[in-house]
């Protein structure tokens, strides 16, 4: 009788402990899809580009083209099936656009005639290349 | 057994607790990477030292700066010094003033601008004080209006500064500094503004801004119009209508002083240029209500050029011969409250100094400011 009942309690506290560490699993596997969900959001990379391709034309002087390395936007935009181009130029205004959706737009003050295209010359494309025309 | 029993019930205690701290954890985790993604990337610093560069660039050429950026701006110390009338001295004498406490502006509290105006005694600080030194001297520094078309002959010679003596004070210069009381070499005109400003006018609003009893006249009076009367003094014997009678200088001073005193008018002296237009820049943007840049350029003489050490940083205590500017100006409050503390939501200031020497080479310091606002993509969402 009393090995019996050691045994009983002893299968308890396994199923108590299992519970627990799968509860905790669950909670610690939300909490990482959460910040990778939100580290890697188009949105985020949306401004990140605009942001960045506004302050590289800044400092741009005319007659530059420079290579920007977007695989991380052109990945995220092949996931969300968009099939245009990520980086375009109106006015003095950069926009980035990674899904038919979203987009984010930001200014830069350098007075120049800048347009921006995917570079196609070594096949695969990687890169996006800024070229600054002249002063407007 | 009863042993047994306890542990088990604590067991399940202790597994209650761990959820609940679980919980509060991943809260405070959910939470903070909420906040970091979702807060915008701040790239005002970067923007602003990029327009600060091309400013630099553009203003000097392999070191050498073109004399029409300073002779075309509205010299600040050296505008035209001769008049032979006394309206035309009074002008004189007020832009001086005005360029003085430009020159402090940067020790004064940041609102005092809004503050002056929203209390309805001037337009700003500098017509304020231009309406005190109407009222105590017909903003005149000397015995004399002019003499060889100079208002300011008498500068640093006590007996030809405009002086009351009396037995209740002894009363110097274009402001009245009583030097029975304030002691300051009142005769010296830069000195004597600037003190009066600081140490009387801003010591009396900081002292009675809350409300003070003019016991002459059984009067209340709070803010401005208590340092107002505060400059007068609060004993018996001065003028009991002071007050009233610096207010009433406001439409005399607005007439003489359209640039700085008519609604709406900026209170940095200078020149508006279109310093976008020769440098290739390009202050509109996705913000179609109002500008986001600000830029100025000051330009110093290198002989007389000074500045103080304080805990914030530098301080440039010299006047600039020469100011330009061009942008949306409201934007340049901002930079004075950041000396003290970094206020993510107001606009970013950056600031550069570099040595530079003209066609002539005459050498001047030239300080470059620039100002980003964008506060909504770089701030807050």
């Amino acid at each position: 009788m009393s090995s019996r009942f050691v045994q009983y309690k002893k299968g308890n506290i396994l199923a108590e402990n299992i519970v627990f560490i799968v509860l905790t699993l669950i909670f610690f596997t939300i909490l990482i899809l959460f910040i990778s969900t939100k580290s890697s959001g188009t949105a985020l990379i949306e401004e990140e580009t605009a942001k960045q391709v506004a302050l590289i034309i800044d400092s741009a002087k005319p007659g530059m083209i420079i290579k920007i390395n977007m695989e991380d936007a052109l990945d995220k935009a092949k996931k969300e099936n968009y099939k245009k181009n990520i980086i375009s130029i109106t006015g003095n205004i950069v926009t980035a656009k990674l899904s038919e959706k979203s987009g984010y737009s930001y200014s830069f003050f350098n007075k120049v005639d800048a347009a921006a295209f995917p570079d196609t010359l070594s096949g695969i494309i990687k890169d996006y290349a800024i070229v600054i025309k002249g002063y407007k | 057994m009863k042993l047994i029993k306890n542990k088990k019930g604590s067991d399940k205690v202790l597994s209650i607790y761990w959820f609940v701290i679980l919980f509060i954890v991943s809260t405070g985790i959910f939470g903070m990477v909420y906040v970091y993604y979702h807060a915008p990337f701040n790239v005002r610093g970067a923007e602003g030292d990029i327009m600060a560069n091309k400013i630099v660039e553009c203003i000097s050429q392999q070191g050498k700066t073109s004399s029409a950026w300073i002779s075309g701006a509205n010299t600040n110390t050296q505008a035209s010094n001769t008049c032979q009338n006394a309206r035309d001295c009074q002008k004189i004498i007020g832009t001086k003033i005005a360029s003085i406490i430009s020159g402090i502006k940067n020790t004064l509290p940041a609102d005092v601008d809004s503050s002056v105006k929203q209390e309805d005694v001037a337009e700003n600080l500098n017509c304020l004080v231009l309406q005190i030194a109407m009222q105590e001297s017909s903003l005149q520094h000397c015995k004399q209006p002019q003499v060889n078309g100079n208002p300011l002959y008498c500068d640093g010679n006590r007996t030809d500064v405009k002086a009351l003596d009396n037995a209740r004070e002894t009363s110097l210069g274009v402001l009245q500094v009583n030097t029975n009381v304030h002691s300051v070499a009142a005769e010296y005109f830069d000195l004597s503004v600037a003190y009066a400003v600081k140490n009387v006018l801003i010591t009396n609003y900081n002292q009675y801004n809350a409300g003070n009893l003019f016991a002459s006249t059984n009067t209340v009076y709070s803010g401005w119009k208590a340092a107002i009367r505060g400059y007068n003094g609060w004993g018996s014997g001065g003028d009991n209508q002071y007050v009233e009678h610096v207010i009433g200088q406001k439409d005399y001073v607005n007439q003489l002083f359209p640039e700085l005193c008519s609604p709406g008018a900026t209170t940095i002296v200078g020149q508006k240029k279109d310093i976008a237009s020769e440098c290739h820049l390009n202050f509109n943007s996705e913000f179609k209500e109002q500008q986001q840049y600000y830029v100025q350029v000051d330009f110093y003489d290198l002989k007389t050029f000074q500045v103080t050490t304080t805990a914030n940083g530098e301080k440039i205590t010299s006047q600039p011969v020469a100011t330009v500017f061009d942008g949306n100006e409201n934007l340049k409050a901002d930079c004075e409250l950041q000396k003290d503390k970094n206020f993510k939501i107001q606009s970013k200031c950056v600031e550069k100094r570099f040595y530079s020497v003209d066609e002539k080479n005459n050498p001047y310091i030239i300080n470059v400011l620039s100002v980003i606002r964008k506060t909504e993509k770089n701030a807050v969402q």
